[in-house]
């Protein structure tokens, strides 16, 4: 029901003075959480002004026996340190060791006796595969022997005399490990066996023993591989040689230095071609493939690669291979987009891959740094997605007979979006993903959301927009960790690090920031820290430097806490400004108290009561009972002109304007503060937006309340209306009350038509 | 596929994490006219799928499933989701499903006829044999009131007092 409002008592809430001020947990900034800001990372969130990093490079000589499966290596690192202490001691990492017998990963993997039910998962669990880096020599460059200590998946190297700072060391490892068979064992590397050929597509990383990175954080980042937080390694410049089995084709990080000696002329004729081609190039092509898949050559080549600033070297390699390559311009810049795929990969990897290539590298340039390296390779095994320098190895494969279904399609689209992004998460921008998942993970898949918007307008993206993390977000919160979690710590791990920092950047573009300011700062970002090593306090701080916006409030809620997004509008009431007229105030007031409900007495006493005393003696009413209250006598018109006359013409406007007014009260049922977008949908069909910041919360943050005005009546509410914050509650979001309709009921209704089902049938019979 | 190589390749293969929900959800609702229960299932389409294939199955993906499977898939999922209804166990049955390209799976189903009840007592358990971290969640709409209960491994069992 509308209700009168007195100018008097519109000031009135001016005066309401709340005393929970007092409670600001959820506004609070992020003093205690963040590490102090020193010399090396400003309070700016941008690298110090004495900001250090190490250096790492590496000469490997290495050959793969395609007969055993086996690599043997060498390898000459130089290693800098540019920081201002001096290291007793070196720290490798060997996560090849996670395949070691004795590998923690195994023995810290939580089992159950139900979970082995059949002879087949006991075989499976003690499956024998003798995993793991053999060492066999670390020594000077001159050949003597260097003291080391292998902890588990590191090894420590005891240096004669301390490394000074600025000062650098070479030494040599020389190692072998049995390369593991990803579809038995699993694995972010491995080879993928074909019986049909009996060929081996190999797809090499984290194959030769690392530096570990020292900087101003952590020291020596030595926390152990255990299979989930993936590795964080110092830039340096990488020259490696690869002998391998004459027919085979090999893609890897950096350039290759010797094509006259590994392609033959018209495979190099072919990559000229492509140099200049904006469209993909067939390098070796599916019968050169298949040719080769038959013929099996037993001589070797070796290819010589070169790769400069990166923090990694991966390469696959198999005479399996087709390979194609486009150029792709980033700033100027003419990049090489690749792919290396078996014939099985076909149809949809001639198509696709090295356009998914090209098109990833231009959205992500636009949104962080232009991409700075020479080369992007997308190679294709099963099962698998894993990323590492210009190089990523994707799954998705179409059946035996060509076909695939839409979900292979769209998941092929998007695992090659997804690890070609990573090159700038955290290949470049180098954060420490042994630590923090979400820096790189969910980075990236943010920006691949980007890209796949880009890619195909509606493309069904998995992760980013709001509304997709809802349901995770409304879970049992004893099951569901901060996204500020240690990698290996996390329950849910695909929402945690992945999709919820995705969906909350998308949220701070969308709705709290705004697009031009989001895209600087995380432009800024990416600028700051392209070829360093960041950590989660750079990001937030740089977010807030760049943009001026308070973000402390966004960092607590939605990557210290677990809270969700549960915000209910609770009541709504209406009033419309009294005109002080009483010649409309009257006339309104007659219709007021006609619509009043009537007491049932009332009602009924009006026709059992035939005749009460005063209809019957008209002596017993005065002047009180004659009088007619809505009257518009003289007097009001005469006290209705001084009013008048005492307004400024503002006043007068305002007085005059109809406009409605809206008392909406909210309720913080979720407990994670976001903005209110109220959508208002009057009378003549039209609609209004009201964009409320997140700062509402800052005194109540609980309950709050807001009054809006109008100059049309509005029939409706609607909070959250364009699937922006995450709510996860949306039946109470809408005024009049309207329940959401069940999904069962959608499908009824939808059924009308005709639903999947039934035109499967339908389908069916016709092939009868 | 079995327990232990999903174990291992969860925890060395990036791709595979990021299709990992973990989260099941059921919405149902007591429509008083047909006097039965109206309910939707929705997981992870690879998630359920590996689990009908460990209830030995044989598709090749849920996307092309042929009608005359929808029994062996009502099988499969109604061993791991029970309603009773004042202690009468009540039995559910597979409409359709649909699978989505966002990576999810909606299983319609009904149930058979029964008079309005004080109390309902539901099993939850799909794909909890499978992963360690499935948490499933269930919506009951019942005379206008909602109720909401999570599942978990060491409670798989919920009643819910109307």
């Amino acid at each position: 029901m509308k209700k009168l409002l007195y100018l008097s008592l519109m000031t009135l809430p001016l005066c309401a003075i709340s005393f929970s001020a007092l409670s600001q947990s959820k506004f609070a900034q992020l003093d205690q959480e963040l590490p102090t800001p020193n010399e090396y990372r400003n309070a700016g969130g941008a690298p110090g002004h004495n900001y250090y990093q190490q250096k790492a490079d590496y000469k490997i000589t290495a050959t793969l026996d395609d007969a055993t499966q086996r690599i043997y290596g060498e390898e000459t690192i130089t290693y800098t340190n540019n920081s201002p202490d001096k290291l007793e001691y070196l720290w490798l990492q060997l996560d090849q060791n996670i395949y070691d017998k004795n590998s923690e990963t195994k023995l810290i993997e939580i089992e159950k006796m139900e979970d082995f039910r059949s002879l087949g998962d006991i075989s499976k669990r003690d499956f024998d595969f003798d995993g793991g880096f053999k060492i066999e020599n670390v020594s000077t460059t001159s050949g003597a022997k260097m003291s080391y200590f292998i902890n588990h998946t590191m090894m420590r190297i005891n240096l004669e005399k301390p490394l000074a700072s600025k000062g650098s060391i070479s030494f040599k490892v020389k190692w072998w490990y049995n390369i593991n068979d990803r579809m038995k064992v699993g694995g972010r590397s491995g080879y993928e066996y074909f019986v049909e050929d009996n060929n081996y597509l190999y797809t090499i990383a984290q194959w030769f023993p690392r530096m570990c990175v020292y900087n101003d954080v952590e020291g020596w980042q030595n926390k152990q591989f255990l299979g989930r937080g993936e590795f964080t390694l110092p830039f340096g410049d990488y020259e490696v040689t690869l002998t391998v089995p004459s027919d085979h084709i090999v893609g890897a990080t950096g350039e290759l230095q010797n094509a006259s000696n590994v392609l033959t002329g018209e495979q190099r004729e072919r990559f000229k071609k492509a140099q200049s081609s904006d469209v993909p190039v067939m390098i070796v092509t599916q019968a050169e493939a298949e040719s080769k898949e038959k013929s099996k050559e037993t001589s070797t080549k070796t290819w010589t690669f070169k790769a400069t600033n990166v923090r990694d070297f991966a390469f696959a390699t198999s005479r399996k291979f087709l390979w194609d390559a486009q150029s792709v311009n980033i700033g100027g810049k003419n990049i090489m987009a690749m792919s290396y795929y078996p014939k099985e990969g076909n149809p949809l990897w001639e198509r696709y891959s090295t356009k998914l290539v090209a098109q990833t590298l231009r959205t992500y340039s636009k949104h962080t740094i232009d991409y700075p390296y020479p080369v992007a390779i997308s190679v294709h095994s099963k099962w698998i997605g894993m990323e590492y320098p210009m190089i990523c190895f994707n799954g998705g494969r179409p059946e035996s007979d060509g076909t695939y279904s839409e979900e292979t399609k769209y998941g092929m689209w998007g695992v090659i979006i997804h690890e070609v992004g990573h090159n700038f998460f955290p290949m470049i921008i180098n954060s420490d993903e042994r630590q923090w998942s979400w820096m790189d993970e969910g980075l990236n898949t943010f920006v691949q959301y980007l890209t796949e918007q880009e890619w195909e307008r509606g493309y069904p993206s998995r992760r980013g927009p709001a509304y997709l993390i809802a349901d995770y977000m409304r879970g049992d919160k004893r099951f569901i960790s901060p996204i500020m979690t240690n990698s290996e710590s996390i329950w849910q791990f695909g929402n945690n690090a992945y999709g919820k920092p995705a969906t909350a950047l998308n949220i701070l573009r969308e709705t709290i920031m705004g697009r031009e300011l989001f895209d600087y700062a995380f432009k800024m970002y990416c600028e700051r820290w392209k070829f360093k090593h960041p950590t989660p306090a750079d990001f937030f701080r740089t977010m807030e430097d760049a943009s001026a916006v308070d973000l402390d409030w966004f960092w607590r809620g939605w990557f210290y806490g677990t809270e969700e997004v549960n915000v209910a509008l609770t009541s709504v009431r209406s009033f419309q400004l009294n005109t002080m007229n009483p010649s409309v105030e009257n006339v309104n007031k007659q219709k007021t108290d006609a619509q009043k409900d009537q007491f049932i007495g009332d009602t009924r006493n009006k026709t059992e009561i035939k005749q009460t005393v005063n209809e019957r003696d008209k002596e017993i009413d005065d002047f009180y009972a004659t009088r007619n209250v809505y009257e518009t006598d003289k007097l009001d018109i005469t006290e209705y002109e001084d009013f008048k006359a005492k307004l400024s013409p503002e006043e007068l406007k305002l007085l005059e304007s109809g406009t409605y007014y809206y008392e909406l009260k909210f309720e913080n049922i979720g407990g994670l503060v976001t903005p209110l977008i109220i959508q208002a949908t009057f009378e003549d069909g039209t609609t209004e937006v009201i964009r409320i910041p997140a700062e509402i919360w800052l005194v109540h943050e609980d309950k709050v309340s807001k009054v809006l005005a109008f100059s049309k009546a509005v029939v409706s509410f609607r909070l959250d209306p364009f699937l922006e914050t995450a709510d996860t509650d949306l039946n109470d979001n809408t005024w009049p009350a309207k329940l959401q309709p069940s999904k069962y009921q959608l499908f009824k209704e939808q059924k009308s038509s005709e639903n999947p089902m039934q035109r499967q049938i339908r389908l069916e019979k016709l092939g009868q | 596929m079995k327990f232990l190589f999903i174990l291992i390749f969860v925890a060395s293969c990036n791709f595979v994490f990021s299709h990992k929900y973990y989260f099941g959800f059921a919405e149902i609702e007591y429509n008083e006219i047909n006097q039965t229960i109206e309910g939707t299932l929705t997981f992870n389409t690879e998630d359920i799928e590996k689990h009908l294939l460990n209830e030995g199955m044989e598709f090749k993906d849920l996307a092309s499933c042929r009608t005359f499977q929808l029994q062996e898939i009502e099988t499969a999922l109604f061993k791991h989701l029970k309603i009773s209804g004042n202690d009468k166990s009540l039995i559910l049955k597979l409409e359709a499903y649909e699978v989505f390209l966002d990576g999810t799976s909606q299983f319609y189903f009904t149930s058979e006829t029964f008079k309005p009840v004080s109390q309902f007592n539901i099993q939850f358990d799909l794909l909890f044999n499978i992963f360690e971290e499935q948490q499933n969640k269930i919506t009951l709409i019942y005379r206008n009131k909602k109720y909401t209960e999570i599942f978990l491994h060491n409670n798989i069992q919920k009643i819910l007092e109307l």
